[in-house]
């Protein structure tokens, strides 16, 4: 239940924020070009977005296992060699994701009095997004980790 | 901490950990190590995302390419080029050529390029006596020039993290993309010579108008991009977002075969295509930066450039200091030819190419490719370098594709591909050594 409340929520995010992020940059041409005049703050507003889209789809990316990966030994393992290969694999990813959440939650504290200069907003709108992103990642990768562990535990047993 | 920082990059990408997260442990680890505080892991992948305002085109360049491809867009390219060269022995592999280019004109990358052309043309090629593995071949082959055609995406990212113009090093990956298509045809054409084929009858007029007028606005699209670009109209990212809308009013009223409905599935995977690349990205500028802080671009630099020194320096005194000077940078290029044949054999285009631009941005300043239309050439080469990788065996991300749609196993693929493969590399080599290739079209623009 929480988990397709999740998955439909980024989702929808994700098709809002490029919807968004297109209709901008479109408009900024339509006005630099017919109108005569430039949205001033389009250009920052569109760039805030994308770093919005990259930290909330990266979520998603686990999820779907769209990351880019060098998977040519992964292709060569078989039964238990390739089931602690892959466990091993989530738990880093865990870790790195808990490393990056950490110092994203810090950097953001920490920037929260400095100001965007078009949007005139502070500049933790655009870095919270990577904290609040790790949070959907940890998500993903832990319930894949204990998927995977569970899997390895029915497969040692047979 | 260099060695920590390359060790543990090497044995988490081995482990199989998605590459932007091996960037981002090794560089904590690299960091924690000389006692920097690790914060500029949150700072820099943000900051960096949040700065590269020609990286917008990314997202809206696949969109259109999502867009425009939804409704039979490669199968309206393939009648167009059938119906004027589809009647000659050479024809389909031609045909399967020259719509690959022009879908690349459109889409910004090869995977995609190779299953749209690919999926269509290898069963057509098929009925009329072309070889399976042949055709799979080509298609993969000729779906790589995608990738260099613009808009291309591998370009894209190239120029907004090596800070090169992205108008100028999308006009200058035009005559490469269009010299691998002929070198394909020429080893097809090669190729097929004790193959048993049936040729297609000619086109007659009326087929050849209503095919020109069925894929004209895709066309028309490529010709705004480019013609945009090329005249100082548009910046790449203004010409991204035009083609969207364009992709929008083609698509719902002029073609009719979008329906509202069909939005949201098209920009959700066009936002994932995107994402993948731009995490990537935010982790991979981390990775620089701390590349940089361990010196390793300035220390590959300065070896290469001794390496070189002390090898034509057997020379000296024989040849003339201009002379000396050449056969440096050529060795230079060389030995950097053959690193990023290896790295792009292995490891997908995007990771290998954020991987290599922090360490070969200073050799081409160092070989004097570091301004101008010298460092669009250097670009372009090597982008097209690490393209060959996508069709390598065993591990070209092209290929398995090409292999997928065509159902035929790479390694029964391999003796065509590796044909192919020997004009590609050919065609690499000219792109090195004659800066003409590449900077010939750009000189013209404003």
């Amino acid at each position: 239940m929480l988990r397709k409340v999740i998955d439909k929520t980024l989702d929808i995010s994700l098709i809002i924020i490029l919807a968004a992020m297109t209709g901008i940059v479109a408009a900024n041409v339509f006005c630099r070009f017919i109108l005569g005049f430039s949205i001033y703050w389009g250009d920052e507003l569109a760039q805030t977005l994308m770093v919005w889209l990259t930290f909330l789809g990266a979520a998603v990316a686990i999820r779907d296992g769209s990351h880019y990966t060098f998977s040519y030994l992964a292709n060569k393992l078989k039964g238990r060699a390739l089931r602690v290969y892959i466990v091993t694999c989530d738990l880093l990813v865990v870790v790195s994701i808990l490393i990056l959440g950490y110092y994203s939650l810090r950097i953001t504290q920490g920037i929260a009095n400095w100001i965007l200069p078009a949007l005139e907003i502070s500049r933790a709108w655009v870095y919270v997004s990577a904290p609040l992103g790790c949070l959907f990642m940890l998500y993903y990768s832990i319930s894949q980790l204990l998927k995977n562990v569970d899997q390895s535990h029915k497969g040692a047993n047979q | 901490m260099i060695i920590i920082l390359l060790v543990s990059f090497f044995v988490l990408l081995l482990l199989g950990v998605p590459i932007a997260f091996c960037m981002l442990i090794s560089s904590f680890l690299a960091l924690l190590f000389i006692g920097v505080d690790p914060i500029m892991v949150g700072l820099e992948t943000v900051r960096s995302l949040a700065s590269f305002y020609t990286f917008l085109a990314v997202p809206f360049f696949i969109l259109a390419g999502e867009l425009m491809s939804k409704g039979g867009l490669s199968e309206r390219l393939i009648q167009l080029v059938k119906s004027f060269i589809g009647h000659y022995r050479i024809g389909l592999p031609g045909v399967m050529t020259v719509s690959s280019q022009l879908f690349g004109a459109v889409s910004g990358a090869s995977a995609a390029t190779c299953a749209a052309v690919g999926g269509v043309m290898i069963s057509a090629m098929e009925k009329d006596g072309f070889k399976r593995p042949f055709s799979t071949a080509l298609a993969a082959c000729s779906g790589t020039t995608g990738a260099l055609i613009p808009p291309s995406i591998v370009l894209l990212i190239y120029g907004t993290v090596a800070n090169v113009s992205i108008e100028q090093l999308f006009i200058a990956g035009i005559l490469p993309g269009i010299l691998v298509g002929i070198g394909l045809i020429t080893v097809s054409w090669l190729m097929i010579r004790n193959m048993n084929i049936k040729t297609e009858p000619k086109a007659g007029f009326s087929e050849i108008r209503k095919s020109v007028y069925n894929s004209l606005f895709a066309i028309l699209m490529g010709v705004i991009i480019l013609g945009g670009i090329m005249g100082g109209i548009f910046t790449a990212t203004e010409a991204s977002a035009v083609a969207v809308i364009y992709a929008v009013i083609v698509g719902f009223f002029i073609h009719r075969e979008l329906a509202l409905r069909d939005l949201p599935s098209i920009l959700l995977s066009s936002a994932k295509i995107t994402v993948a690349l731009s995490f990537l990205i935010a982790c991979a500028s981390l990775f620089a930066w701390t590349l940089s802080i361990g010196n390793v671009p300035e220390i590959v630099t300065t070896n290469l450039v001794a390496f070189s020194e002390s090898t034509v320096g057997s020379l000296e005194g024989q040849l003339s200091p201009e002379t000396l000077e050449l056969l440096r940078k050529v060795l230079i290029l060389f030995i950097l030819n053959i690193s990023l044949l290896l790295i792009g054999m292995f490891i997908d285009i995007a990771p290998a190419l954020l991987i290599v631009i922090p360490v070969v941005l200073p050799v081409s300043e160092a070989i004097g490719m570091g301004e101008g239309l010298a460092a669009v050439h250097f670009g372009v080469l090597v982008v097209s370098n690490l393209i060959i990788g996508l069709v390598t065996p065993p591990v070209g991300s092209t290929l398995f594709v090409a292999s997928a749609v065509g159902k035929v196993d790479i390694l029964q693929m391999t003796p065509a591909v590796l044909r192919f493969l020997t004009v590609m590399i050919i065609i690499q080599l000219m792109i090195t050594y004659i800066p003409f290739i590449t900077t010939f079209l750009p000189s013209f623009m404003g």
